[in-house]
């Protein structure tokens, strides 16, 4: 006879780890205004259409940013032009790869600096910034600084050239680590590039501009305009830009295809995705958990391949439900500078309004909303607690649409056809993760899931070397791999 | 009590994402006063061992008294929560610490390490070294017969040793370097729980690898899931290797978050360690003295 | 003298030959100078014909790569059987056919060429595969002739997608007598199907049926307004728009790898993350 609610026995895990203030203390020089990084000069940008950028974790003022308008994007895609043609051009393989492996040495050295900026600008804990977001960037130029002096061997029978200048925009979420996805097999393939860092998080690239200038790249191989939509907009339109590439969300992913349309440029898009984690009840259920976790609550939800939804056998249901509010009850919401955190702020007052109108949507779709943490959030700064909307459908807005927030929605199966049949419903296609002890289980699964990435019992794990990308409305290209080195290359006979 | 084998479901781990979730607890920075009272709460959780065919009264009653006061010069501190000898060191034991001691003698026996001895006459150790004043028998489970499949009997026999035990507290040490995977941990467990067990403990300290982080939180979860379907507590003890205090902090934030705080409790935890008082005392007076001490400060029990 | 018997040019649809649903028929003259009729497909003929490959999919995809290599060489004996009913120049029937012995050769080694095994630093084994796009509706260029069509229907089938080729009427006489090869060729009704019609009505259909996966146009099959505008439109449903230079040279790995996608699998295998390696 199972004990009845009343009577269930509790543990006491909110609050068991009492841990005193322990914030990263490497001090971060944040420049009190950004400007723009064209041709090899820092330029602080125009006087007109300068804005605050914001700690979401205060919501204050950090500094202010510049805004580069078309003549502006202009000098850049020139002076990305004119280093085509010029040093970096004519540059042998090995030594193009010799200063890819010079920024990442740097990167790895000011690991500290640059781990506590990305912090401060993003909101994201500490522990992920230094653990995960800058070494995996400096990776990203040591593992693509190799293929620069090997292209003919990315594709059989194929001599590998550069496409020419390339034009990329990426997002808030992953600042550093997304311009270094975007650089690095851009660079090792010999293109020049025009990069704009999201509105909200300039602070890291402009600290890797320094490093640029440490490490004496030729001036004009890789240039930074910041600014908003308008300003990316330029950057991915403009005639003198060979290739464009994105990362950010699915509408904006549309808009820029159609702009492009017809001008011959090749494009390769990383965008949304309403990831599914599928666990079956012969999964190693403590560590599924674990991954459930992982999956949904790394970076607060803002991942683009966050497991959103959780597809659950039903006669697991209860205990991984149990285990998992435990494990949630474990995670330390708050200061992101805090060694301690586990979740830090959302990223900024739209993206906070955004996940809140989810919850309410939320909550008139799940049977139950459920929220936990190890303490209670600051009064400052923009903050949502772990969330899962349990006992949602197919059908519901929640289930169906990309949160990019800390909120997972619960869902069940009976079957292994169920699961994938659910996991597949979706207009993205992104990645899952899989859980299960049952070798065959496990294979057949990942391979009927309709996704790019798929994590067999694990997930929102990356590699440099292991390619990224998604299928259907998640866009298309691969980043990362041999795979993430052929839409910055021409193939010729 | 005749549970038949095939009752133990076969429990599953995933080792690489039990490293992930370990590698989180180890990057907890923990300091200043969480610092300070996890390290004195660390000190009242050992179980001072010394297990050592060369062991005299001599070096068990200097034992003892390291146990009551880890650093004489520093009365306020607490005493650890156990010593643990062997049998023959329990009347040592029971003298130097007195009967109304609040540090517990722990006892290991059923023919300790190896276990390869008949029923019977681990039986009657277990017995007579209860008899002799230990507060809490250390077992070992018959390693043999688990990894040949025969789970009742090692169910049995944790089963009979608890009987045996009488009063005493029962510890089952699954010796875990010799179960080797994670899965036979986490099934062990179960069956050392499910036949009585008040603790489970990792290691003699005679085999290695000894305790883990990646053990202890397998172990850890099948203590809550026997309490969380039961309402019944059981308690852990991670023995060998733990020698430095950081280490045993993030044992103990693995236990705060995974069992959480009933377990902070020397009643609940313990750690099986020898050299480990000392660097927990190194840093509870580096706090207060604000520089470190010299390891030869602080007495080798 | 004898009345000759008309023939109506059906278009292939599901293993089956069809007439156009809307009854649109043109008469044409044949090669040999007999008039005969063509089926002028419809904009719900596409619609039917990408639904139908659509529910084809699984079970062409889900062969082996061994059997769609063997129903490709088979493809190959029925066109040769057929060499001289084709209403073309024998070279140029040879041509085609090589080309569909060489393609048949790639369907079980393709994947070994765009596969990769990943050297992830962490407890992972990490492998890319190779899995086909989908369905797939194809603009073969008329100049390239019979070589254009069987072209197209490799590009599609090696990797495992099934599609639809659209064939510009006054090559209806060709891609029937091609169509007839392909329903004795042991392939599965539905993976390739084939109509006839007017690409200036066809494709702004294309391009915005969200259950299409690739739309792919080969040499001067389109204008490039036209494709200017099919990319413009496409982008609503982030539509794989591809375009090859022509049949002249076979396709190879570069081409079969625009018409798959690149799935990435991470399997947990061991205990050990090295340090800085992982994640989490």
């Amino acid at each position: 006879m199972s004990p009845t609610e009343q009577e269930r026995p509790r543990l006491k895990i909110a609050g068991a780890l009492d841990l005193a203030p322990s914030p990263e203390s490497c001090p971060v020089g944040v420049p009190e205004h950004i400007g723009h990084f064209i041709g090899g000069q820092k330029v602080p940008g125009r006087e007109e259409d300068r804005y605050d950028n914001l700690d979401p974790s205060t919501g204050k003022v950090l500094n202010t940013v510049s805004t580069a308008n078309e003549s502006e994007v202009d000098r850049a895609v020139k002076a990305a032009r004119a280093a085509l043609q010029g040093p970096w051009g004519k540059m042998s393989g090995l030594e193009r790869g010799k200063y890819l492996y010079r920024i990442a040495r740097r990167m790895q050295e000011r690991g500290r600096e640059l781990a506590a900026a990305e912090t401060r600008d993003n909101g994201k804990p500490i522990r992920e910034t230094r653990d995960f977001d800058i070494p995996t960037a400096a990776h990203h130029f040591f593992y693509y600084a190799g293929w620069a002096d090997k292209l003919d061997y990315a594709l059989a029978g194929r001599k590998g050239r550069p496409v020419g200048v390339c034009g990329q925009v990426i997002p808030w979420n992953f600042p550093l680590l997304m311009a270094s996805w975007k650089l690095a097999p851009a660079l090792a393939a010999g293109n020049t590039c025009v990069l704009k860092p999201s509105e909200t998080t300039p602070l890291t690239a402009a600290l890797l501009a320094d490093i640029l200038l440490e490490v004496d790249l030729p001036p004009g191989v890789i240039n930074f305009v910041n600014g908003f939509g308008q300003t990316g907009a330029a950057v991915l339109g403009h005639p003198d830009v060979d290739k464009v590439a994105f990362t950010g969300s699915t509408p904006v992913g549309r808009a820029i295809m159609r702009s492009i349309a017809g001008s011959g440029k090749s494009a390769t898009m990383e965008l949304g995705g309403k990831g599914a984690q599928i666990i079956y009840a012969d999964a190693a259920i403590d560590q599924a958990v674990e991954g459930i976790i992982n999956g949904i609550f790394f970076n607060q939800g803002h991942v683009c391949c966050a497991g959103s939804r959780l597809l659950v056998e039903e006669s697991i249901a209860e205990e991984v439900l149990e285990k998992l509010k435990l494990r949630v009850q474990a995670l330390r919401i708050g200061a992101p500078l805090d060694k301690n955190t586990d979740i830090g702020a959302i990223n900024s007052k739209k993206q906070l309004d955004t996940v809140n109108r989810y919850l309410e949507i939320g909550a008139s779709e799940a049977a139950e909303v459920w929220q936990g943490c190890a303490n209670d959030p600051p009064a400052e700064g923009y903050w949502v607690k772990p969330t899962l909307l349990i006992g949602v459908s197919q059908t519901d807005r929640v289930v169906r649409e990309e949160i990019f927030g800390p909120v997972l929605s619960v869902l069940t199966f009976r079957t292994p056809e169920e699961a994938v049949k659910k996991a597949n419903d979706s207009e993205y296609g992104l990645a899952c993760g899989v859980w299960s002890e049952k070798t065959s289980r496990l294979f057949e699964t990942a391979h009927a899931l309709n996704a790019g990435v798929v994590w067999a019992n694990g997930y929102n794990l990356f590699d440099p070397s292991s390619p990224f990308g998604g299928v259907r409305h998640s866009g298309f290209g691969r980043e990362g791999g041999v795979h993430g080195l052929h839409p910055y290359l021409r193939l010729e006979a | 009590m005749t549970t038949s084998p095939s009752s133990w479901p076969r429990v599953r781990v995933d080792a690489a994402t039990v490293a992930v979730r370990t590698g989180r607890v180890r990057k907890r920075s923990i300091k200043k006063d969480s610092k300070e009272r996890l390290l004195r709460l660390a000190l009242s959780m050992i179980d001072l061992t010394t297990l050592e065919g060369m062991d005299t009264p001599g070096k068990v009653r200097s034992l003892c008294s390291k146990a009551r006061h880890p650093h004489p010069e520093r009365p306020d501190l607490p005493s650890t929560a156990a010593v643990c000898v062997y049998p023959n060191m329990v009347p040592v034991a029971r003298s130097a610490l007195g009967s109304e001691s609040p540090v517990k003698i722990a006892a290991v026996a059923t023919s300790f390490p190896a276990g390869q001895s008949p029923l019977p006459l681990k039986l009657d150790e277990v017995r007579r070294t209860v008899e002799l004043g230990a507060d809490e028998i250390d077992m070992v489970i018959d390693r043999g017969a688990f990894l040949r499949g025969d789970h009742q009997a090692v169910y049995d026999e944790i089963a009979a040793t608890k009987e045996a035990c009488g009063p005493a507290r029962l510890k089952v040490i699954l010796e875990t370097g010799e179960l080797q995977t994670l899965d036979n941990v986490a099934l062990a467990s179960r069956i050392a729980i499910d036949a009585g067990g008040d603790f489970i403990k990792t290691s003699t300290g005679k085999i290695k690898p000894a305790a883990t982080l990646d053990v202890t939180l397998v172990m850890l979860e099948a203590i809550r899931e026997h309490y969380l379907r039961t309402g019944v507590m059981v308690g852990m003890k991670p023995a060998g290797g733990i020698r430095d205090a950081k280490l045993a902090l993030h044992y103990l934030a693995l236990v705060a978050e995974t069992l959480g705080s009933d377990w902070l409790d020397p009643h609940w935890f313990r750690f099986g360690a020898s050299s480990l008082a000392n660097d927990l005392l190194r840093q509870i007076l580096r706090r207060e003295d604000g520089h470190y001490q010299s390891p030869r400060r602080f007495s080798v029990d | 003298m004898r009345l000759a018997v008309q023939k109506t040019l059906k278009m292939y649809l599901g293993g089956k030959f069809i007439r156009s649903e809307s009854g649109r028929v043109l008469p044409t003259t044949a090669s040999d100078g007999t008039l005969m009729n063509v089926c002028r497909a419809s904009r719900k003929d596409l619609r039917d014909a990408v639904g139908n490959n659509r529910s084809s999919l699984g079970g062409w995809a889900g062969r082996t790569a061994y059997n769609r290599g063997q129903i490709l060489y088979r493809l190959a004996e029925m066109l040769e059987g057929r060499a001289s009913a084709l209403p073309i120049e024998p070279a140029l029937a040879e041509q085609a056919i090589d080309r569909v012995v060489h393609h048949a050769g790639w369907a079980d080694k393709i994947s070994a060429t765009l596969s990769t095994l990943n050297p992830v630093a962490s407890a992972y084994v990490n492998y890319s595969m190779v899995r086909p796009m989908g369905v797939v509706v194809s603009f073969p260029d008329p100049r390239d002739g019979l070589l254009g069509l069987v072209e197209a229907t490799c590009q599609i089938l090696v990797m495992g997608n099934t599609g639809t080729l659209i064939v510009p009427l006054d090559l209806a006489e060709l891609a029937v007598a091609y169509t007839e090869a392909l329903h004795t060729s042991d392939l599965p009704g539905g993976a390739i199907n084939v109509l006839t019609g007017d690409i200036v009505e066809l494709l702004p259909v294309a391009n915005i049926h969200d259950d299409i996966d690739a739309i792919v146009v080969s040499g001067g099959a389109v204008s490039d307004e036209q494709w200017a505008e099919a990319q413009r439109e496409g982008a609503q449903v982030l539509r794989r728009m591809i375009r090859f230079a022509g049949a002249s040279v076979p396709s190879g790995p570069d081409a079969f790898a625009k018409l798959c996608e690149v799935k990435t699998v991470w399997m947990s295998a061991g205990a050990e993350i090295p340090a800085g390696g992982s994640a989490y």
